[in-house]
C-alpha cells in the first residue's frame, strides 16, 4: 500500500513539474527606447544663429507605425544651431526611417527650411547607450521658380490585344517649370545602374557623391532648342507610329527626340532627330526597367548651361566620371563576390532626380534626399500585370506650374494611364 | 496514399476479438454511440487508460458527406463554410491477455469556402503568423490521418503507446494560388495503475514534430495581390509584405496528463489534468531563410466527472476548465545589406489568454427494452483576450451557453432508431475592440467582422437521425444530421451531414 502511495505521489509531482515547467517564459516584452537624435546643419547654415524643428516623424519599418515626435503647432524643440538639433525620442526598439523638417536662421537674413530623410537607424538599447545619433540635414532648395523637371516616365511599355508584352514605345516628358524659356541644349537623361530594390555595402561607394548611371543619352550641345515656361519636350526610345504594330500603344512619330543605339538592334527614324549617347548600356540598346526598379535623373555634363563638357570630354575623364564597384551577394549561406561598372554624374550636375521602385521590393533610394527623398511607382508588387500601359505623372502644383518638393512619393501621380500628349494645363 | 489508407482500414479491420467479446455487435454498437461517452472525455486520453473506455470491441467503416455555411464567422481565416467527404475507420478490439489494440483511420477530401486574409494551411494552430492577401477564396484540401495504438496489463500496472500521422495538402484553382503541405508525427506513451478495486490512475506523456511549407503563385488571372505576413489584430509585418509568397513552419508539442478513471462499466469519478504546450517558427524562405515569428502556446485542462450506470440507466455530469495562453514574437531585424538582415532584438507583440469553462449533465432512462431516452443539459462560460501590444489593438469578448439536448432509443425488431434534438442558446456578456492601427482597410474589415461575430447573440436548433440494421454480422448505419443557427446581428449559419457506416 505503501509503494502504491509513492508511485501516486511521484506521478503527481512529474505532472506538477510538467505543468509548471509549461508556464515559465523569458522576458520578451516591447522594449521602449530612448535614443537621441542630434541633427546636423548643412555647411552653409553653419553659423545660423537659430535653428528648430517643425516636424519630426519616425516611421518604424517593420510595423509601419508612424510616431509624430515634433508637430508643427509645439515646433520649438532644440534650439541650438551651431551644435546641432538635438532632440530625444521614446520609441519601441527597432528600425525606423526618420524625416525632420525644420528651419535655420542666418543672422540679418530669412529662416532657411531644412530638411533630412534617412532610412535604416536602428534604435536599440544598446545603440542608445552610444549617445546622439548624427543626422545630417539639408537646405530645400526647391522654389517657385523651378528649373527643368522630370514631368512624366513612361517605362512599363503597352501590351497587345493579345496580351503580349510590346516595348519601344517608353518616353520621358522633361517639362520647363520656370517662368522663363530655358535653352534645353545638353540636357541629359540617365538611368541608374543600380536598383532600388537591391542593397549591398558597395566598396567603392558609387552614390556617396554621384548619380551611379549605367546610360546617359543627351539633347545635342548647339540644338538651339528652346522652351517656353509650361512647355515641354517629348524624349522616346523609337519614334514611330506604334499603333501599326499595337493598336494599344501610341504615335510617337511626332516625338521631340528619340534614343538611338547605332551598335544595338534599334530602330530609328531619320525624321525625328536623335538623342547625342554619352553612355550606353552595355546589354545593347537601352531599354528602360520595365517593372520600374531603376532612378532616372535630368542632369547636365557640367556644372552649368556654358561649361559642359562635350560626350568626348566626359569618356575622356573616365578615371574621374567612371568607376567599378564591388560587393558580395550572399545566398543560402553563400558569399559570392561580384563587380559592375558605372558612369558617374556629380550630384551638383543633377538639375532632377525621380526614383522608381515597387513597394514590395523597395530597399534604397539612389539618390540623396537632397534631390529625391521619396519613390514613386507603377505597381505595388513585382511583375504586375496590370502595370502595362501606365505612367509616373507629375503632379501640377497651380497654373502652370508642376509640383517639384524633390520627393517622388507626393510630387507625382503613380499608376496613371500613360499619355505622351497629356496636357498638363489648359 | 489511397492504397495506403485502404490497407490501414482493412487493417484495422482485420484485428479480430479474440479477447472474448461475444456481444452482439447490436450491443457493442449501442455502448460506442452511448451519450455517457461524451462525459469525462479527458480522462482517457493517455494510451494506458484507453482500454477502460469501451467495453466493448468495435470496428467501424464510415463514408461521411458533410456541408457549412455561414455568411459571417468570427475567425474569417477559416472560411465562411465547408463542403467535403470523408472515409473513417476507426476499430478497437480487446485482445488477449488483457490486451488492448485500437487504431484510426481518416482521409477527407472538400474544399473551405471563401477563405478570407489567410493562405496557410492550419489557421488555429499558427495564428496569427499566417500569410494572406486581400483576394482569398475557396480552398481545395485533402487530408490524411493515420493512428494506431496498444495497451497491455502487466499484473495492477497498464503500459500504452501509440503512434500517429497525418498530412494535409490544400490548394487552390484560381489565383492566388497557394499550395501548402503540413504533416505532423505524433508518439505518446502511457503508464497507468490500478488504485484499490475500482480505478486507475495513469500519466501519459505526447510529443509532436510539425512541419509546414507554403507557397503562393499567380498565374495572373486577377493581377499580382501582395501577401501579408500577419502579426495579429489586423497588423502585418510590413517590412516584409509585398513578394515574399514562401513561407515555412516547423515546431513541436508537448503534452502530459494525468487521468484518474473507473475501471467498472457502472463508473464512478473521474478526473483529468492536462497540460500542452507548442512551439513553432515561421520563416521566410525568400528571404535567406529569415526567421520572422516565434509562436508559443500553453493550454491546462482540468476536468472531473461522475457517472452512474445500473440497470435503470445513466446519470452523470462532468466539469471542464480550459486555460489557454498564446504568446507571439516578432523577430525585429536590423538595416540589411548584402541580403544579410541582422537580428536586432525580439518583441513579444502578441498575446491571447482564453478561458473555458463548462458543465455537462446527462441522465439517461431505460424506459423498456425496447426504448431508451437522455437529456444532456450543459452550460459553458468562455471568455478571450487578444492583444497585440505596439502598434496596440485589442479583441476581447465574453459569452455564456446554456444548451439542451433530448435523445431517444426505439428498437424496432431488428432494426434501431435514434433520435436527438438539440437548442442551445449562446449570450454575449462582453465584447470590447480596439483598433489604433491595421496594415489595410480590408484588414480593417475583417477585424470589424471578428468583432461583430464576437459580441452577437446566437440561438441554434438541431437535429440527428440514426437507423442501424444488422445485416449478417455487421450492422449498417446511416446517419443524418443538420443545425441552423442564427445571430442577432442578423447572420446565420447551417451545417448539414449525412453518412454511411459499418461496423463489425
Amino acid at each position: 500500500m505503501r509503494t502504491q502511495a509513492h508511485i501516486t505521489i511521484g506521478i503527481a509531482a512529474l505532472t506538477a513539474a510538467l505543468l509548471l515547467g509549461g508556464c515559465q517564459k523569458e522576458d520578451k516584452s516591447v522594449r521602449y527606447v530612448t535614443q537621441e537624435l542630434r541633427f546636423d546643419l548643412p555647411e552653409e547654415l553653419a553659423a545660423a544663429t537659430s535653428a528648430s524643428i517643425e516636424q519630426l516623424t519616425l516611421r518604424n519599418t517593420n510595423t509601419a507605425e508612424v510616431f509624430n515626435i515634433v508637430q508643427p503647432q509645439n515646433a520649438t524643440a532644440g534650439q541650438t544651431a551651431a551644435k546641432g538639433l538635438h532632440v530625444r525620442v521614446t520609441v519601441p526598439e527597432g528600425l525606423y526611417s526618420v524625416d525632420m523638417e525644420g528651419q535655420a536662421q542666418m543672422e540679418g537674413l530669412l529662416p532657411n527650411k531644412i530638411k533630412a530623410h534617412i532610412e535604416g537607424v536602428s534604435i536599440t538599447e544598446a545603440e542608445a547607450a552610444l549617445g546622439a545619433k548624427p543626422i545630417s540635414t539639408f537646405v530645400s532648395q526647391y522654389s517657385d521658380d523651378g528649373e527643368w523637371v522630370i514631368a512624366e516616365i513612361f517605362f512599363t511599355g503597352t501590351q497587345t490585344p493579345e496580351g503580349m508584352p510590346y516595348y519601344g514605345d517608353t518616353y520621358f516628358r522633361i517639362y520647363n517649370n520656370s517662368s522663363r524659356t530655358l535653352c534645353a541644349d545638353g540636357l541629359g537623361i540617365a538611368e541608374s545602374e543600380l536598383l532600388t530594390v537591391e542593397k549591398y555595402d558597395y566598396t567603392p561607394d558609387p552614390v556617396q557623391h554621384a548619380f551611379a548611371a549605367c546610360c546617359i543619352y543627351r539633347i545635342p550641345l548647339g540644338s538651339n532648342i528652346m522652351v517656353e515656361p509650361g512647355q515641354s519636350l517629348l524624349l522616346v526610345d523609337e519614334a514611330i507610329d506604334h499603333r501599326v504594330a499595337n493598336p494599344l500603344s501610341f504615335d510617337l512619330s511626332g516625338a521631340d527626340f528619340e534614343w538611338f543605339d547605332p551598335n544595338g538592334e534599334d530602330i530609328d527614324n531619320p525624321e525625328v532627330p536623335n538623342l547625342e549617347q554619352v553612355a550606353g548600356p552595355s546589354y545593347g540598346a537601352w531599354a528602360l526597367h520595365n517593372r520600374g526598379f531603376k532612378s532616372y535623373v535630368l542632369c547636365r555634363l557640367g556644372d552649368d548651361e556654358a561649361h559642359q563638357l562635350t560626350a568626348q570630354q566626359y569618356a575622356d575623364s573616365s578615371s574621374a566620371y567612371f568607376c567599378t564597384f564591388y560587393y558580395n551577394f550572399v545566398f543560402n549561406g553563400e558569399t559570392y563576390p561580384m563587380s559592375s561598372d558605372a558612369w558617374l554624374i556629380p550630384h551638383a550636375w543633377v538639375i532632377d532626380a525621380v526614383n522608381l521602385s515597387v513597394e514590395s521590393e523597395y530597399q534604397m533610394l539612389l539618390t540623396p534626399p537632397a534631390l529625391d527623398m521619396g519613390y514613386t511607382y507603377v505597381g505595388k508588387v513585382d511583375f504586375d500585370e496590370q502595370r502595362y500601359g501606365k505612367s509616373v505623372r507629375r503632379k501640377v502644383k497651380a497654373g502652370i506650374v508642376l509640383q517639384d518638393t524633390n520627393n517622388s512619393s507626393i510630387d507625382f501621380e503613380p499608376e496613371q494611364p500613360a499619355n505622351p500628349h497629356h496636357r498638363f494645363h489648359q | 496514399m489511397n492504397l495506403l489508407l485502404c490497407t490501414a482500414i482493412n487493417a484495422m479491420l482485420a484485428v479480430s476479438p479474440t479477447g472474448g467479446d461475444t456481444a452482439s455487435v447490436m450491443v457493442r454498437a449501442h455502448e460506442w454511440w452511448a451519450p455517457a461517452l461524451q462525459l469525462s472525455q479527458a480522462a482517457h486520453t493517455s494510451p494506458a487508460l484507453r482500454p477502460l473506455r469501451h467495453q466493448h470491441s468495435l470496428s467501424e467503416l464510415n463514408l461521411r458527406g458533410h456541408a457549412s455555411r455561414t455568411t459571417a464567422a468570427l475567425e474569417p481565416q477559416t472560411g465562411l463554410g465547408w463542403q467535403g467527404i470523408a472515409v473513417h475507420g476507426r476499430s478497437h478490439r480487446t485482445l488477449r491477455n488483457e490486451a488492448t489494440a485500437w487504431g484510426d483511420a481518416l482521409y477527407q477530401s472538400g474544399m473551405h469556402r471563401s477563405v478570407r486574409w489567410n493562405e496557410t494551411a492550419d489557421y488555429q494552430r499558427l495564428r496569427p503568423y499566417v500569410a494572406a492577401d486581400s483576394l482569398g477564396g475557396h480552398l481545395h484540401s485533402e487530408q490524411y490521418q493515420f493512428e494506431g495504438g496498444t495497451a497491455f496489463g502487466l499484473g495492477e500496472w497498464t503500459l500504452g503507446g501509440e503512434l500517429g500521422f497525418s498530412a494535409l495538402q490544400e490548394h487552390r484553382r484560381t489565383d492566388p494560388r497557394p499550395r501548402n503541405r503540413f504533416g505532423t508525427m505524433q508518439f505518446r506513451f502511457g503508464l497507468a495503475r490500478n488504485v484499490g478495486h475500482r480505478y486507475a490512475l495513469g500519466i501519459d506523456a505526447a510529443a509532436q514534430k510539425y512541419k509546414q511549407r507554403g507557397t503562393i503563385s499567380y498565374y495572373n488571372e486577377r493581377g499580382v495581390s501582395s501577401t501579408y505576413h500577419l502579426q495579429g489584430l489586423g497588423l502585418s509585418y510590413a517590412r516584409f509584405d509585398g513578394s515574399n509568397t514562401s513561407t515555412s513552419y516547423s515546431g513541436h508539442l508537448l503534452e502530459a496528463g494525468l487521468g484518474l478513471a473507473p475501471t467498472s462499466a457502472n463508473g464512478g469519478l473521474s478526473a483529468a489534468l492536462r497540460t500542452t504546450t507548442q512551439r513553432y517558427e515561421k520563416v521566410l524562405i525568400g528571404v535567406n531563410d529569415l526567421v520572422l515569428n516565434e509562436l508559443r502556446t500553453a493550454q491546462h485542462l482540468a476536468e472531473v466527472g461522475w457517472r452512474r450506470t445500473d440497470g435503470r440507466g445513466t446519470a452523470g455530469v462532468s466539469a471542464q476548465a480550459v486555460l489557454s495562453t498564446r504568446t507571439g514574437t516578432e523577430v525585429l531585424y536590423g538595416d540589411a545589406a548584402n541580403n544579410e538582415y541582422p537580428r536586432l532584438s525580439s518583441a513579444e507583440q502578441y498575446s491571447e489568454l482564453a478561458l473555458q469553462a463548462q458543465v455537462m449533465g446527462l441522465f439517461e432512462r431505460i424506459a423498456s427494452p425496447r426504448w431508451r431516452w437522455h437529456v444532456l443539459p450543459g452550460a459553458c462560460y468562455a471568455q478571450s483576450t487578444e492583444k497585440h501590444l505596439q502598434p496596440h489593438n485589442e479583441l476581447t469578448y465574453s459569452h455564456i451557453n446554456a444548451q439542451l439536448a433530448l435523445g431517444s432509443t426505439w428498437r424496432l425488431g431488428k432494426t434501431l432508431l435514434l433520435m436527438r434534438l438539440g437548442g442551445a442558446y449562446g449570450h454575449a456578456l462582453q465584447a470590447e475592440q480596439m483598433l489604433t492601427h491595421t496594415v489595410n482597410a480590408y484588414a480593417r474589415r475583417i477585424e470589424t467582422e471578428r468583432y461583430d461575430m464576437a459580441r452577437a447573440h446566437r440561438t441554434s436548433l438541431g437535429a440527428q437521425a440514426r437507423v442501424a440494421i444488422p445485416v449478417g454480422a455487421t450492422l449498417l448505419h446511416i446517419d443524418i444530421e443538420g443545425q441552423h443557427a442564427a445571430y442577432s446581428n442578423g447572420h446565420s449559419a447551417w451545417d448539414a451531414g449525412m453518412s454511411i457506416g459499418l461496423c463489425i
